[in-house]
């Protein structure tokens, strides 16, 4: 990695401003990076949230929801999104969220105005024949990769990190046509394509993020993924066989029904032990994959003067979303917001980066973020439960 | 502000803790809004400007107090914001990375600390009213406007709405025997329902022709689908023990019929799902879900409470036009409150009664319209011959 002579980082710690890589661990920005510890990596990302802050946001948005009648809502969405983003510090700098409950709100009038019309067409179809009302629902796949690549602009043109914007280049009815293709490939192949679809779309999302003037790159494979991905499908399919293989439930029911008592009991236990376990190694071998290919995503991005890389293992992933889901459940919900703290704390501060970034020659892009002719359909920000 | 040049960099200094020969840094960055480069700098006061300066003295740039935004979280480091005069964002940022140098700034930003809290304040009861009147306004005008969607409907259309409905909820309650359902109407039976219900229709000048079918049902329910298609449980007939009760339970359906109850909730119901879906945005969660179901099911029970009594209302004139005994919907709703009683796990009844007014009160409406409309002018029919109603009740034979 070459450094700019005068190139003065204030965290991170990669430079002195000699253009010589700093061993010692180096203070910036009141907290601690690791150095050139990890192989010449150090961390980049520090989320600094708490789970007990979240949670008061979360009750006081409640309540405000309620009161307002549910209007409150997209306000809601926005405090939670500037709380998120401005405590994860990047380099020592916070990130900024800067969109406004009334673009979300104005962004979400136009989906529902989409959404109830969809509802009309079901309707009409279902009433001309019951098999149409397939039709309509099959509309809602593009319009809902449409609407993705729409949120992800949205949501980076409403961020900024140093005062600088982000964006996302590309149109978003071309990324439609390329995921909708790439669906129909995984359809046809039975999802042996996915490895390849993964590169694919990130690449075309990946590759058309921007900060500042700088376009970031994507250079996954699908090679490297299919090994992992054959072993996880293998691995499912292999203990879900086996789990109905080795657990005859239906005949361990029948037994408990016509005699039941200790005998019947025990048999079901087995046979329930036996699928549950074979059950819960396809869920690990699932989440195995998930961690593999969260490290091959961050590990291919780049950005001009510097790599990233994921240094999240499978055994911390797999315990966190574990607790996680328990911690949810056993709250009944309310713990959410910690899990959610634990989650991001879990992706964000294991990503690691070499290099330094060129943070003088890093402008401001020149085009203004909401001048995409699209007015408020940039706000296109949903999560549509479909 | 001055406009960063890469070249020349002189008052940047390598500030860092490692070096504290050249003094302690201030804590603060400054970013121009051009460039993502950092700028080490100082803050000094100066009357109603702030004014970021480099370490060697030299002013970057002086923001007035008005034109600066704190961040909603002032957990460090936190950044504040500068706007144009037009109130649009320049992109500068300082950023506060200390406690040091926030107990520094925070005095400064106190006076722009209380105007932001004031007019957020002021904007948000601006809001709650603006809200809640466009709620209120809603609350009342909303049985109006599905009573309006509901009036453009043609009774063609709700004739065979009612007929698919019938048909599912038939489908979904019948008794089933190896997955074909089984059906009730022994022809006996049947005329004899029929020719009930075609003694009530003549006197109802309804739009609707209404058809009486039987479900092979456990359950004790009657059920008016829109555009007079009538369901009764073969349940019920088995719970009823006069013709009279009969008549008066189907009078009671034909009510609903008649004022187009069923295709209201339907609209009503419809509608507020939308309603609650532009209002909430799609909140998935556990809040959420059960702030707008419960809301759902508290305004369209009323509504089904106003719907019964209009009904029984109803029921009682019909059966008085048409010189039938007028008691028996009471007689059945006093027994059917006193087999709960008895046996408050009696589901099918109880079932019955949950959307429904409480019964003692139907009871007494029912009771009062009786004593304000006096005695009958002319005698009483018979509903039907000992002989029919016994047909009916093994309908199902």
């Amino acid at each position: 990695m070459e450094l700019q002579e005068n190139d003065v980082l204030y965290a991170g710690g990669a430079s002195n401003g000699q253009g010589t890589p700093q061993a010692a661990p180096v203070q910036g920005g009141g907290f601690t990076f690791s150095g050139e510890g990890r192989d010449g990596f150090r961390q980049f990302v520090a989320f600094k949230g708490s789970g007990w802050e979240l949670f008061k946001i979360c009750i006081v948005n409640f309540l405000l929801t309620i009161i307002t009648l549910g209007i409150y809502h997209f306000w809601a969405k926005v405090r939670v999104r500037k709380y998120l983003w401005s405590h994860t510090v990047v380099e020592g700098e916070p990130l900024e969220y800067t969109g406004t409950g009334k673009e979300l709100f104005f962004g979400f009038l136009i989906v529902a105005g989409v959404f109830i019309l969809y509802m009309v067409l079901q309707m009409v179809l279902e009433r001309i024949h019951p098999g149409l009302s397939v039709l309509a629902a099959l509309l809602l796949l593009p319009f809902w990769f449409f609407a993705t690549y729409r949120a992800v602009r949205y949501r980076l043109t409403r961020t900024r990190w140093r005062g600088i914007r982000f964006n996302l280049s590309g149109s978003a009815w071309k990324y439609m046509f390329l995921a909708l293709g790439q669906s129909l490939l995984n359809l046809i192949t039975l999802s042996l394509w996915y490895p390849k679809s993964c590169a694919v779309l990130r690449k075309r999302i990946i590759g058309n993020i921007w900060y500042g003037n700088r376009n970031f790159t994507f250079s996954g494979k699908a090679a490297p993924l299919y090994v992992s991905y054959l072993v996880a499908v293998l691995g499912i399919i292999g203990f879900g066989v086996a789990g109905f293989m080795l657990a005859d439930l239906p005949t361990a029911f029948l037994q408990m029904n016509s005699n039941p008592g200790p005998e019947g009991f025990k048999s079901l236990a087995i046979a329930m032990g036996t699928f549950y376990g074979m059950l819960i190694l396809g869920v690990l071998v699932s989440q195995w994959f998930m961690c593999v290919l969260i490290r091959w995503e961050v590990g291919n991005t780049g950005f001009p003067g510097v790599r990233f890389r994921s240094s999240l293992t499978f055994g911390r992933y797999f315990w966190v979303q574990v607790s996680n889901l328990f911690l949810v459940l056993l709250t009944l919900g309310i713990g959410t917001p910690w899990a959610a703290v634990r989650s991001l704390k879990l992706y964000l501060n294991t990503l690691d980066t070499e290099g330094s970034l060129d943070y003088a020659h890093l402008a401001q892009d020149a085009q203004e973020a909401p001048k995409f002719g699209e007015g408020f359909l940039e706000a296109f920000d949903v999560d549509l439960a479909v | 502000m001055t406009q960063p040049d890469p070249s020349s960099r002189p008052h940047i200094p390598a500030a860092s803790p490692e070096s504290p020969e050249q003094g302690k840094p201030a804590g603060f960055r400054y970013y121009d809004g051009h460039s993502a480069q950092p700028h080490a700098v100082d803050i000094r006061p100066a009357g109603s400007y702030l004014q970021i300066v480099s370490p060697a003295g030299a002013s970057m740039a002086s923001w007035s107090l008005d034109s600066i935004v704190l961040p909603d979280f002032m957990n460090l480091p936190y950044s504040l914001i500068h706007l144009q005069k037009g109130g649009q964002d320049t992109g500068e940022r300082l950023t506060v990375m200390d406690g040091a140098a926030h107990d520094r700034l925070a005095p400064l930003l106190l006076g722009v600390r209380t105007n932001a809290r004031r007019t957020s304040l002021n904007k948000w009861l601006r809001v709650c009213a603006a809200v809640w009147l466009l709620g209120l306004l809603l609350w009342w005008g909303f049985p109006y406007a599905t009573d309006a969607v509901v009036s453009l409907v043609p009774v063609d259309a709700e004739i065979a709405l009612g007929e698919d409905v019938r048909d599912q909820v038939g489908a979904m309650l019948a008794r089933k025997n190896a997955g074909k359902v089984l059906h009730c109407g022994n022809p006996a039976g049947m005329a004899a329902l029929d020719a009930l219900t075609e003694r009530l229709s003549l006197v109802d000048e309804s739009p609707y022709p209404m058809s009486v079918s039987v479900i092979n049902s456990g359950i004790v329910n009657a059920f008016a689908a829109p555009g007079g298609a009538i369901l009764v449980t073969s349940g019920l007939l088995e719970e009823t023990e006069s013709p009279e009760e009969l008549a008066g339970i189907l009078a009671h359906e034909m009510g609903h019929v008649r004022e187009r109850h069923g295709l209201r909730s339907m609209a009503g119901v419809y509608g507020l799902q939308v309603l609650g879906l532009l209002f909430s945005g799609n909140s998935k969660g556990v809040f959420g879900d059960t702030a707008q179901g419960l809301a759902l099911y508290m305004t369209t029970s009323s509504w089904s409470r106003d719907f019964e009594r209009a009904a029984d209302a109803h029921a009682f004139t019909l059966l008085r036009k048409a010189g039938l005994n007028t008691q028996g919907l009471s007689t059945f709703f006093e027994r059917l409150e006193k087999d709960a009683e008895k046996d408050k796990n009696l589901f099918p009844a109880l079932a019955m009664l949950s959307s429904h007014p409480a019964t003692a009160a139907r009871i007494a409406m029912l009771r009062e319209m009786e004593q304000a409309a006096g005695k009958p002018e002319y005698a009483l029919v018979s509903v039907m011959s000992a002989e029919d109603w016994k047909a009916v009740q093994n309908i199902c034979q």
